[in-house]
């Protein structure tokens, strides 16, 4: 973690004129410690980012820079990239291939998972959660760890997460069923 | 303790409850079928759609568009039971396409219900009628044409004026607030008639009054019969539908030849909006309106341009059965009804007692009667060639006269309409009508000028109220009460000279109709440049007894001329003796008794017997007669049909 701040605040010190020019292919790398090669990511509380929407992931990065939207650690991390770094890392990210990590679960939990996606979830993630509507993030083979801290961060009042309509579908359904639904996600291949 | 003895009640509640709790997750898992998409209903809709949070979404290219449907809404709308994916059906699943399309088939979706319902119990009760018909009417107006900016659009789809998630019942609040509306939604394309409009009478009413039944843009252009501004039918219409507001202004312009030719369906004449201005219409005190004193001149300019003076003082409204506004007019009409009435009265009543008294004396064997077993074969001359012809082209113009005269007075009629097609249009029946006025005042003139020559040729003899004079005399007077008497059964039938009362009538009417009619004929015929001689209200009075006067003498001529000449049992069905000039002697002899004894006894008689007219003469004398008749008849029907309908 040490590492990956301080990559971070060495890019932040270097923006300006003299990164105009930087790789963007390079500084993509230095999200890999986290979010594995082509943003797959391998730890199962951090999410794949390679192949998410280019918009999806320039509004999340840009709401964790001016402080909208709650983090631990990404508020810290984007605040020292230029919304033309972030921008431009949306888009190598979104061109990165979608590459779901199934999960195993037990039967009943996917289940009681399909039913809760089948109720709340499918209309902005589809049912499998690789139909997505246009602004909202594939959940197919998503880790589902990852998902149910977000999960957390929704149902905290006192944590600022923006997306409305994700907070009121988190808010209608029971924390039992939202939790088998995000293993229902994680299970998925595409 | 009281810990292990939680736990231990909390496990037994847990096992116990496990058989209902397998059983409840069963039947809720039983009522889904999460293999099958979930159904597109509403709530998942309106899940987004109805948050007041949040009712707008920016797009990728930075756009912003209101999402935010309210459920209140649509629950009041006739729509309030029809799912959002019954109109948005290319929605067939979640999440759906963005930006969604606009391909909501209204037209067919009504279309499809009302084809259901059509013919069952339900249909009369239905309001699907209306709207298929006010569908159809969409598919055939501008509106449903390619957009002439964006060619792979309607120029207006049925959304972009409806509010599609707000279409209120007849008598919902949603109609009238939807109709006051109206202006705001029609502006969004026509912006500069919509500035127009909201400075006009019209507009002013709406925005500062708040009167809901001043006229909107509906209102005159209808809702979905939308044409182009320039096309007749579109004009037509918009003159048309002023009137459903305006309903006296309307009916006095009808009464008028602007109105007159707009009712046959014709552009040629001034229509409402020519006068008082199209959007930003203002009141004729304003003096901002084009019927302001001050502008209504150059106003009839604009079409007549030669007009003078008098064209601003024409009551283009006038209405002859208001005293209090139109004095003048009212006398008018009173004075020709009065006349038109009396002599139809009178002539009517003379006509059914005289069939009444010849029915009677015939089956007494009294009368005139021919003779089959001795047909006549001695004619007298009673014609001569220059008056046949006179008669001829006088009867002729009379009935061109009045036919496209009235085509245009009964206005209203099928029969007009198809007269005034067949011809060619209003032009062109203004320049038939003129012809024949030509013809008919150059034909007087020159009888004038004939019998005037005569006169003057025969001035040492001549006797003006002699036994050949057309002038009336005291003869005629007792003959008037000696034929009432015999059709009182209280003496025999008068005997008569060479001219019959009736007969001096028929030629003296001409001279007072030439008068009434020839004159205000004269004023319209050139209004150009008698609107330079005289005020506007004078051409208002001419076209009022110009028509009257025309109504008399077609009804006359063609009722009671036709029986004292040709339908009187004595005659029936027809007398050719104006156009072969020849009567037979035995029917001389019944009608002109005092005449024919004068020639006898003078032994004048001989130089006016002619031999019996051939059979083809007396073919085509019929057949002229026959023609004259029929279309005199027809022309008789059809005025009274116009009459009977007028209103």
């Amino acid at each position: 973690m040490r590492n990956v701040l301080m990559t971070a605040i060495l890019t932040g010190a270097l923006s300006g004129p003299a990164l105009a020019q930087t790789n963007i292919e390079t500084l993509a790398r230095t999200c890999n410690g986290c979010h594995g090669l082509g943003g797959v990511s391998v730890g199962s509380s951090m999410p794949s980012i390679g192949g998410l929407p280019r918009a999806y992931l320039a509004r999340v990065m840009k709401e964790w820079k001016y402080g909208q939207r709650a983090a631990v650690t990404m508020n810290r991390i984007v605040r020292g990239f230029s919304d033309d770094e972030i921008d431009a890392l949306a888009t190598w990210f979104a061109a990165q291939p979608w590459t779901p990590v199934p999960q195993q679960a037990p039967a009943e939990l996917l289940a009681l998972g399909k039913r809760a996606v089948w109720t709340t979830c499918t209309d902005c993630h589809g049912m499998t959660g690789g139909d997505p509507d246009r602004d909202a993030p594939p959940l197919d083979g998503q880790w589902s760890k990852y998902m149910e801290l977000e999960l957390e961060k929704y149902r905290s009042p006192d944590l600022a997460m923006p997306h409305r309509q994700m907070g009121k579908a988190v808010d209608e359904v029971k924390p039992e069923d939202a939790s088998a639904a995000v293993h229902w996600f994680g299970a998925q291949k595409r | 303790m009281a810990i292990a003895r939680s736990v231990v009640v909390g496990l037994l509640l847990a096992v116990l409850s496990l058989p209902f709790a397998a059983t409840a997750m069963a039947e809720n898992q039983a009522a889904v079928d999460v293999e099958q998409p979930p159904p597109l209903d509403n709530a998942r809709c309106l899940r987004c759609h109805a948050d007041h949070d949040e009712k707008f979404v920016v797009r990728p290219d930075g756009s912003r568009h209101e999402i935010f449907i309210d459920k209140t809404v649509i629950e009041r709308s006739v729509h309030a039971k029809v799912s959002c994916v019954g109109c948005h059906s290319d929605i067939a699943k979640l999440p759906h396409d963005k930006p969604l399309s606009m391909s909501i088939g209204c037209v067919s979706c009504h279309a499809t219900e009302w084809e259901k319902l059509k013919g069952t119990p339900d249909a009369g009760r239905s309001r699907l009628a209306k709207v298929a018909e006010q569908s159809d009417l969409y598919l055939h107006s501008v509106h449903a044409k390619p957009a002439a900016t964006n060619q792979s659009r309607v120029a207006a789809a049925c959304h972009d004026c409806h509010e599609g998630h707000n279409v209120g019942a007849p008598d919902a609040a949603q109609r009238a607030e939807h109709r006051l509306k109206n202006p705001e939604v029609c502006g969004t394309c026509h912006e500069k008639q919509k500035r127009d409009y909201l400075a006009s009478v019209h507009g002013k009413a709406i925005t500062e009054k708040k009167d809901a039944k001043s006229a909107v843009c509906s209102d005159c252009h209808t809702p979905h019969d939308i044409g182009q501004p320039k096309s007749d039918p579109a004009k037509l219409r918009l003159a048309e539908n002023c009137g459903s507001c305006h309903k006296d202004a309307q009916r006095t312009y009808l009464g008028t030849y602007h109105g007159q030719v707009t009712r046959l369906g014709y552009t040629n004449a001034a229509k409402c909006f020519d006068c008082h201005g199209g959007h930003g219409i203002a009141k004729d005190d304003d003096p901002t309106s084009k019927v302001h004193a001050d502008n209504r001149l150059k106003t009839c300019n604009s079409c007549h341009e030669d007009a003078g003076v008098g064209f601003a003082s024409f009551l283009a409204h006038g209405d002859p059965d208001d005293f209090a506004k139109y004095p003048v007019l009212y006398l008018a009409k009173l004075f020709m009804q009065v006349l038109v009435i009396g002599v139809m009265a009178l002539f009517w009543g003379h006509v059914l007692l005289w069939l009444y008294r010849e029915l009677m004396d015939r089956r007494q064997g009294i009368g005139h009667f021919e003779n089959l077993d001795q047909p006549e074969t001695v004619y007298v001359r009673r014609f001569d060639a220059t008056w046949r012809w006179i008669h001829m082209l006088f009867a002729i113009s009379t009935m061109v006269l009045a036919l496209t005269g009235t085509s245009l007075l009964f206005a209203h009629t099928d029969w007009a309409k198809a007269v005034v097609d067949f011809i060619g249009g209003p032009r062109v029946e203004a320049i038939i009508h003129r012809v024949a006025a030509v013809t008919w005042i150059s034909i007087f003139f020159f009888h004038l000028w004939v019998a005037g020559a005569n006169i003057w040729r025969n001035r040492a003899s001549f006797k003006w109220f002699g036994s050949r004079s057309l002038l009336p005399n005291w003869k005629d007077l007792r003959d008037v009460i000696g034929m009432f008497r015999w059709f009182f059964g209280l003496s025999p039938r008068p005997e008569f000279d060479r001219w019959t009362y009736w007969q001096k009538f028929d030629y003296w009417a001409p001279f007072w109709g030439a008068m009434i009619i020839g004159v205000s004929g004269l004023i319209m015929f050139f209004p150009n440049f008698t609107s330079h001689l005289v005020p506007g209200w004078v051409f208002n009075v001419a076209t009022l007894v110009h028509a009257e006067e025309a109504l008399l003498a077609t009804v006359f001529l063609n009722t009671v001329h036709f029986f004292n000449v040709h339908f009187r049992p004595s005659r029936f069905p027809m007398s050719t003796t104006i156009f072969t000039g020849a009567i037979p002697l035995d029917e001389y002899k019944h009608d002109h008794r005092i005449e024919y004894e004068r020639m006898v006894a003078s032994g004048e008689l001989d130089k006016h017997l002619v031999k019996r007219i051939s059979r083809r003469v007396d073919m085509l004398s019929s057949f002229v007669a026959t023609v004259l008749i029929v279309s005199g008849l027809t022309l008789l029907t059809l005025v009274l049909v116009g009459r009977a309908t007028m209103h």
